[in-house]
């Protein structure tokens, strides 16, 4: 299933460009494109670099208005772990670890690292190096920040 | 469950970690996934590990020219494995509880926690690993010496071990020592050094662990009981027929290879 063409776009940002790792990202977003019962409306990749400078993709996850999706180690061809868990006003915590990042705009030395945890003991973790911190930030906002519990009056 | 009281099942220990040492078993779980599989993926890609699987074929040929018999079971080309997370916690919760003698303080060189892996991880010497299977017992030792002199050729350092256990368990454990980059937890790498092990065992000794590799697994997980008897005496426990299964095969294979031996020289 093809991507969206905002999600090309990330993904050409954060340098996943190749044909093969595009094949395999289309064939897990048609997967949840089945399961999901809404809209998928974000992308997000974890990633990090290592001493030489090369870029590691870790986890791939996809979110709708309601639903936080991840495929675990997904340019790994041994298996597929793939969860979706319900996010909306199920956050009951949620941790930012940052360096080099004012949540503003990111250099090619930013990090962040977001961590949440939902009701019924699921829990996530995002981390993003580089422009793709931006990216990070925005999904915090729109799906981890507003989801955040809301205590009853 | 009281601060000082020793988890009794795995369950327990869970909570203990979390209670005790404020560690989140499922995010340590992840965690350790994405490390373990980076060092699988950098050991798959190393010259050691294509170089030992380019000389196998000739390992096979020099022991078959000097005892007559193939050395390898089939297949011959081996996977390398991850070990479970489950069974590293279960690897810890021994160490920090159930053969702790120190309860309720630290064992000795400290807790092992998942949530400090630059000092857990180097403690586990199987993270990753791999299991060759050979035919014949003296094959055992053959192929290790051969694996040892690979590792030397590369500046590799390597630990050579033949185990020999109480419960019948009969192999030999190589440990490659070698640094891999793993990612932190946060951002970046970072270098740790590890064991990769390489199981070499017998064939047979090989299908006894698979029918009882199920047993086993429960008995690492088991509280260390108060038995009224010793397993030796006790002759009608699951442990008396399983370990002296693994006992008696041992000293089949054993008299297998000099009977072997034995026809060579006759010209048999």
């Amino acid at each position: 299933m093809k991507l969206k063409k905002e999600f090309m776009e990330y993904l050409a940002d954060i340098g996943i460009s190749q044909e093969i790792y595009i094949k395999r990202i289309e064939e897990i977003y048609e997967f949840y494109t089945n399961t999901c019962p809404e809209d998928i409306e974000e992308i997000f990749v974890t990633d990090y670099f290592t001493k030489d400078g090369t870029r590691e993709y870790e986890s791939l996850w996809f979110f709708s208005k309601s639903y936080a999706m991840e495929a675990k180690n997904f340019l790994t061809i041994d298996e597929d772990d793939f969860d979706l868990a319900p996010i909306r006003n199920r956050v009951m915590y949620w941790e930012v670890k940052k360096k080099n990042y004012d949540f503003k705009e990111a250099n090619d030395n930013s990090r962040l690292h977001v961590y949440f945890s939902l009701v019924g003991e699921i829990s996530g973790e995002l981390k993003a190096s580089s422009k793709n911190c931006d990216y990070l930030r925005d999904i915090f906002l729109k799906f981890i920040k507003t989801n955040v519990v809301k205590e009853k009056p | 469950m009281g601060a000082t009281s020793k988890p009794k099942t795995l369950e327990e220990y869970k909570k203990w970690l979390r209670n005790k040492h404020r560690i989140d078993v499922t995010r340590s779980k992840n965690y350790y996934e994405s490390v373990a599989l980076r060092i699988k993926q950098q050991f798959e890609s190393s010259d050691y590990w294509r170089s030992l699987k380019e000389h196998l074929k000739e390992y096979d040929a020099e022991y078959k020219m000097n005892t007559g018999y193939p050395l390898l079971m089939p297949p011959t080309e081996r996977e390398l494995y991850i070990k479970p997370y489950e069974s590293l916690l279960v690897k810890t919760y021994r160490k920090n509880c159930l053969e702790n003698k120190n309860w309720p303080d630290p064992p000795d060189g400290g807790w092992i926690l998942p949530n400090k892996p630059l000092t857990w991880y180097p403690k586990i010497n199987d993270i990753v690993r791999t299991l060759f299977v050979v035919k014949y017992l003296d094959g055992v030792e053959f192929l290790v010496n051969k694996l040892i002199e690979l590792a030397e050729e590369m500046e590799i350092k390597a630990e050579k071990h033949f185990v020999a256990k109480e419960e019948g368990y009969y192999a030999a454990h190589l440990y490659l020592i070698r640094e891999f980059e793993v990612p932190k937890e946060n951002w970046d790498t970072e270098i740790i050094t590890l064991k990769v092990e390489i199981q070499v065992t017998t064939q047979l000794q090989e299908v006894i662990r698979q029918l009882l590799h199920k047993y086993y697994e429960s008995k690492r997980k088991e509280t260390i009981k108060e038995k009224s008897k010793q397993w030796q005496w006790d002759y009608k426990s699951d442990e008396f027929i399983a370990n002296y299964l693994g006992h008696i095969l041992h000293y089949l294979e054993g008299m297998i290879v000099e009977i072997r031996e034995k026809q060579r020289e006759v010209g048999l």
